[in-house]
Parts: C-alpha cells; sequence; structure tokens
C-alpha cells in the first residue's frame, strides 16, 4: 500500500503565505481580522497535501490537518521573524508608522483626534519610535501554530475524504 | 479510549478558550491598577499579534479598552459560546456536507462587511462587527472543536501503533 505525501513542503508552502502575509508591512494589516493570514496559511498547507494524493494511499486524517496546520504556523513564525529582522534593518520601524498613521488617520477621520488623552496619544507615539523587541517575535511561534492549527482543522472540514467520521465530546458522530 | 481521549481534548479546547478569553479581560483591570503595568503591556503585548487594538473600536473595562477589538471579543467569546453549546448541539446529526458548508460559510457575512465597508457600500458599525465575528466564532468552533477531538484519537492511535517493548503494560495487556 503507497504511503501519504511528505507533509514538510505543503507546510513549508503554507508557512510562507503566512510568513509574507505577516511580515510585509501594510498587508500584515490581514491578520487584524483574527490572525486571517495565519488561518489562511494552514488552510493552505491542507488543501496544498490534499492535492498530493494519490490513488490506494490512506486518507487524510484530523491528525494530519492538525499537524500540518502547526508546522505551517512554526515556518511562517520564522519566516516571518526573518522578513521583519531584514525590513527593520532595511528600513526601520515602517510597520509601527504605518499602525501609528493608521490609529490616529482613524481618529482624524472620525473628529475625535482632540478628544483623545494626551497620555494615550503619547503611549501610541512610543510604539512609533520603539524598536523590534525580540519578545514581539518570539510570540509569533506560540501563537502562529496555535492559529495555524485552526486553519489546518478548517481546511480539514473543507477538504477531507467522504468517508471519515469524526468522534465528539457528545459521543457519536459530530453535528451541528 | 477514543472517547476518553475525546473528552480530555474537550476539556484542554475548553480550558484553553476560557484563559484566553480571561486574558482579554484581564488586561484592562490590569492597566487600570497602578502597580500591575508590566502584567498589562504583556498581555496587551500578546494579544497585539492578533489584533490591532484600536481604543476606539474597543469595550473598555474598568475605564480601560480590552485587550483586542469589538470584532475579535465577538470572535473569542461566540467561539468559547460554541465550544460550551457543542456537546448539546452534536445531538444534531450533521453530516461531513454540513459541516463544509459551515466552514466555508462562517466567514461570508464578515468578509461582507469589511469588504462593503470598504468599498463604501454599507457603514460598518460596532453592531455590524459584534454579529457577523459573533457567526464566525460560534460556526468554526462547531467545525473546528470536533476536528481536534477527532485529530486527538488519531494522534493517540498513531502513538499506540509504534512496537511496545517487553515488559510495559501494553506488552502486559496483549500477550
Amino acid at each position: 500500500m503507497p504511503e501519504k505525501p511528505g507533509k514538510l513542503l505543503p507546510a513549508l508552502y503554507g508557512g510562507i503565505v503566512i510568513g509574507v502575509i505577516a511580515g510585509i508591512p501594510m498587508l500584515n494589516f490581514l491578520n487584524c481580522f483574527c490572525c486571517a493570514g495565519v488561518l489562511l496559511g494552514g488552510f493552505l498547507s491542507v488543501f496544498f497535501f490534499s492535492r498530493d494524493f494519490g490513488p490506494g494511499m490512506p486518507p487524510m486524517t484530523n491528525g494530519d490537518a492538525v499537524g500540518l496546520g502547526a508546522l505551517a504556523g512554526l515556518f511562517g513564525a520564522l519566516i516571518d521573524a526573518a522578513i521583519a529582522l531584514a525590513v527593520y534593518f532595511a528600513f526601520g520601524n515602517v510597520a509601527g508608522e504605518m499602525m501609528y498613521d493608521f490609529i490616529v488617520g482613524l481618529y482624524d477621520s472620525m473628529g475625535i483626534l482632540d478628544k483623545i488623552p494626551p497620555d494615550a496619544l503619547e503611549q501610541m507615539e512610543q510604539m512609533k519610535y520603539a524598536g523590534l523587541q525580540a519578545w514581539q517575535l518570539l510570540i509569533g511561534f506560540v501563537v502562529y501554530p496555535l492559529f495555524g492549527l485552526l486553519g489546518g482543522l478548517i481546511g480539514y472540514a473543507v477538504f477531507k475524504p467522504k468517508t471519515s467520521r469524526m468522534q465528539t465530546p457528545g459521543g457519536g458522530a459530530a453535528g451541528v | 479510549m477514543a472517547r476518553t481521549t475525546s473528552r480530555l481534548t474537550y476539556a484542554l479546547i475548553l480550558s484553553g478558550t476560557l484563559l484566553w478569553c480571561g486574558a482579554i479581560l484581564a488586561a484592562p483591570l490590569a492597566a487600570a491598577d497602578p502597580g500591575m503595568g508590566g502584567s498589562a503591556s504583556f498581555l496587551r503585548g500578546v494579544f497585539h499579534a492578533v489584533c490591532h487594538q484600536a481604543p476606539s473600536r474597543s469595550f473598555t473595562l474598568g475605564g480601560e479598552p480590552l485587550a483586542v477589538c469589538h470584532r475579535c471579543t465577538a470572535i473569542y467569546f461566540s467561539f468559547l459560546g460554541g465550544v460550551l453549546a457543542l456537546p448539546l448541539l452534536s445531538r444534531f446529526a450533521g453530516g461531513d456536507r454540513a459541516r463544509r458548508r459551515l466552514a466555508l460559510g462562517a466567514a461570508l457575512p464578515m468578509a461582507a462587511d469589511a469588504a462593503l465597508g470598504l468599498a463604501g457600500l454599507h457603514e460598518v458599525s460596532t453592531a455590524t462587527r459584534l454579529v457577523s465575528g459573533g457567526i464566525f466564532g460560534f460556526c468554526i468552533a462547531l467545525v473546528v472543536v470536533p476536528g481536534a477531538c477527532a485529530a486527538a484519537a488519531d494522534l493517540l492511535s498513531w502513538f499506540s501503533s509504534f512496537p511496545h517493548p517487553k515488559g510495559t503494560i501494553h506488552a502486559r495487556e496483549t500477550r
């Protein structure tokens, strides 16, 4: 019986999607929607994996989807850290400046900029001038595999083979 | 055995979700306390990876904004609601096709709200953010949690497929 296709390459493709979305300023605003870029990377890794299956191979399982999503998140965190470091050393804190401009522009368009307490504005300005902090990069190594895993499970619900059944805490096949 | 694993996984997901939602509420409470500024900035830093945290688009608690915006608050708390409701809802049989439709359809209201808002065709308000985010979080919990429970059972069967050395409990049981 032929074995299942390898997971490393589909996870790497998903990780590249996650890393590029998270690492490039402006594009990383997509992650403001509940880590949508990371969910997408986990989802796509399962999609790429499902396309590698040939006849006679054992079917994809939930465990495969979880592993793929988490691995894609891990690759994504690595690629994000590499891109963030490269952008920071080449152009400075572009992401912080963009975030500051975005929030101040939002307040301005709402006409409430003059009502914002000065200490809150000062705090935001500190974010603009703050350097790249190592712990912020490290958080990605925890959060991205978690959200990548969720994306993988969503991908499994969409791309799974039609014969498998799921076990729920209520017992029996899961339903909604 | 599979059912025990499934229940343990469910308990773990429920605990993790409670912790996550608790941290969202804890951040403003810590910020309001002058002695806990470090904890507040750590929690806000963690959630900064997943949310823009604009104070004008966040609920407040004790005069301080929550760690995430309106939409994210709706997503995470409705996800918690979905996790809690799942054992009751799993009694209603829903097949793979229903789950596939749910997974694809869950994001539609949120995507439509954001896209139409950006195009200027619809006014995005706190209410629309809460409703669309709430639908997404609740539906995704119904898709993801059964999958995670099944994944745990898959992983367990994968571990137990390894040959056990002589003298272990498994070896004694199968003798």
